[in-house]
């Protein structure tokens, strides 16, 4: 009995050390793809939980990373389906948010970190994530792979297109 | 593309992160959950290897035996520097969940284990008291800190309980006595990082602090300008009211530890003679072991201690040794109850001595202002043959109690009272 609670004890220190790693990407990654820092901290939290209960019904994880983030993942597509007016990534789906030049240029003299996020918003949907699981996440081609469920090379084409997709789009607001 | 302006983007989207307070009330609220759900005990086995896939993902299998190797060369250096880590450190978690753990899981018996817990409050003490003085007290690291301490004390508490229950009130009372010392320091370590004038000690009579600015600013790590570590003033929010609050909780726990050991100390004293005598035998000889282990440390020529620091932990350490006469003079008088009372405190002055030259060693906190916190009674100036009322609430008398005694101490106390040890034996 005591062995067992020393052990739960090991694992849940194990569980928190895996929160510690995570949690600030994992918010980032949240606050990029909704928007809102509560969202971002609900999404957070719900991740680590909703794992801890698949791994108490016995479920099983062989890359905790991978699994982490896809559990977030398909989390903030729930925050999508309850919030969908509220969503960035659908509001750029739909017609996309016109920060206009003036704007965009004001957005760049007082860029901090989340305006920086809004800025990185506006690239095409299918580069937005790449770019920033690559640059921001630093995340490697192999990983983003993983959790997109699609092959390296694809990626590393994405991310070449996505790259020169920026360019345009930046230097048009040169 | 205009290369910099993404690099300062992607640089700039990169600083969006938590706040140290939201990391903490999250954490918190994480560990609450998993407190609450924990894991069912058939599952556990399983899910260790789970975890362990996790690390077994991270590298490459062809790969494993080189990284192996390197794992165990690394596990022992990490593990080593982790035991100097501190809250909002990446190896803290090392420190507290593998280190730790470990020392805990290697003690055996309850009340081993209780001392290893013992160890561990005070650790957590001592890690405050290291980030007040860096002024990196912050909300998250506050919130881990309290989160550790009172899972520290929870279960030093638990354990006296059950020591009550199965009748060993000799080492509840030990125990409890030994939690009691290591408050009793830290607490008055940290009023001193508050700023703030408190009186306490268990008689609540000559203790006093006395710090001014001047004082805290000493007690700062030796070199840093202190220009670059402003000190914020009590109550006004930032470190000073975090370190106040942390002061309070010690000083609660200190009351509840205090009110146990003396409970524990009344029901020993309801035993019966034979086990009475027994637990005054051992009390006295772990205690024995302790000041002769102390007396070499502070009186070995390599240790490094400030001279002030010194003569406080002197004092005390010639206080255990005369409370150590003075029980065995009634334990000879077969009033082994006062004997066992009298080693207690031997047993939690000679603990101090120890905590206050530790605390010095690590050389992360200069305790000069240490000296004008005293944390004697009035029963401790009686035995020093010295009149209480010289110690007045003021900086310079409390010096000059403190100046008095290394004369007292070389010239007489520790000699005769070592010699006296050595020539009488209880058993």
């Amino acid at each position: 009995m005591r062995r067992a609670e020393s052990e739960n004890n090991a694992l849940k220190d194990e569980f928190l050390s895996v929160y510690e790693m995570y949690s600030d990407s994992l918010f980032r990654r949240g606050f990029f793809k909704l928007s809102s820092r509560d969202l971002a901290k609900d999404v957070l939290q719900d991740t680590f939980m909703k794992t801890w209960q698949y791994i108490k019904k016995g479920g099983t994880i062989n890359d905790m990373k991978s699994f982490i983030y896809r559990t977030h993942n398909n989390l903030i597509i729930d925050e999508y389906r309850k919030k969908k007016p509220e969503s960035l990534d659908l509001l750029h789906d739909d017609k996309g948010i016109d920060f206009g030049e003036n704007n965009l240029e004001a957005l760049y003299n007082k860029i901090d970190g989340e305006k920086a996020l809004l800025l990185l918003n506006k690239l095409p949907t299918e580069y937005r994530d790449v770019i920033f699981m690559k640059y921001v996440e630093e995340l490697t081609i192999q990983e983003i792979a993983s959790l997109t469920n699609e092959s390296p090379n694809n990626i590393s084409v994405r991310l070449h297109r996505g790259l020169e997709k920026a360019r345009k789009l930046y230097n048009d607001h040169e | 593309m205009n290369d910099e302006r993404f690099n300062i983007l992607i640089s700039e989207a990169r600083k969006v992160t938590l706040t140290e307070k939201e990391k903490g009330v999250l954490f918190q609220q994480l560990n609450d959950y998993l407190d609450y759900a924990p894991l069912p005990s058939f599952a556990l086995p399983n899910v260790r290897g789970r975890f362990s896939r996790f690390l077994n993902s991270m590298f490459s299998k062809r790969l494993f035996p080189a990284i192996a190797t390197l794992l165990i060369i690394l596990a022992g250096s990490t593990s080593v520097a982790a035991e100097n880590s501190l809250p909002g450190d990446l190896l803290y978690g090392v420190k507290v969940g593998v280190n730790e753990r470990l020392s805990s899981t290697l003690s055996i018996g309850i009340k081993s284990k209780a001392q290893n817990k013992v160890a561990m409050v005070s650790t957590r003490l001592e890690e405050a008291e290291k980030l007040a003085v860096r002024e990196k007290l912050t909300p998250r690291a506050q919130a881990q800190l309290e989160t550790n301490f009172d899972k520290n004390i929870n279960e030093v508490t638990k354990s006296i309980a059950t020591l009550v229950t199965k009748g060993d009130f000799a080492s509840a009372a030990e125990i409890s006595s030994e939690l009691e010392s290591s408050l009793n320091s830290h607490y008055a370590v940290l009023v001193q990082l508050s700023g703030e004038n408190v009186v306490t000690n268990e008689n609540q009579a000559i203790t006093m602090t006395m710090i001014s600015n001047e004082d805290l600013a000493r007690s700062l790590p030796k070199g840093a300008p202190s220009d670059e570590m402003p000190i914020k003033t009590a109550g006004t929010g930032g470190v000073k009211s975090e370190v106040t609050k942390l002061a309070d909780s010690v000083k609660r726990n200190l009351a509840e530890t205090t009110a146990m050991r003396k409970e524990s100390q009344i029901k020993l004293s309801s035993e019966d003679f034979e086990k009475l005598k027994l637990s005054a035998e051992t009390l006295f000889k772990s205690t024995e072991n302790s000041i002769i282990a102390i007396d070499k440390y502070l009186n070995n020529g390599t240790t490094d201690l400030d001279e002030y620091i010194k003569i406080s932990a002197l004092i005390r350490l010639d206080l255990a040794k005369k409370y150590m006469a003075l029980g065995k003079l009634n334990f000879e008088g077969r009033d082994f109850n006062e004997a066992f009372r009298l080693f207690t405190k031997a047993s939690r002055l000679a603990k101090q001595a120890k905590l206050i030259a530790d605390l010095e060693s690590n050389g992360e906190i200069n305790k000069d202002g240490l000296l004008k916190i005293e944390i004697l009674g009035p029963e401790d100036f009686s035995l020093l043959n010295l009149n209480p009322d010289m110690v007045m609430n003021s900086e310079t008398d409390s010096q000059a109690l403190l100046k008095i005694e290394p004369q007292k101490i070389e010239n007489t106390s520790t000699s005769s009272v070592n010699a006296e040890l050595e020539t009488k034996s209880l058993i």
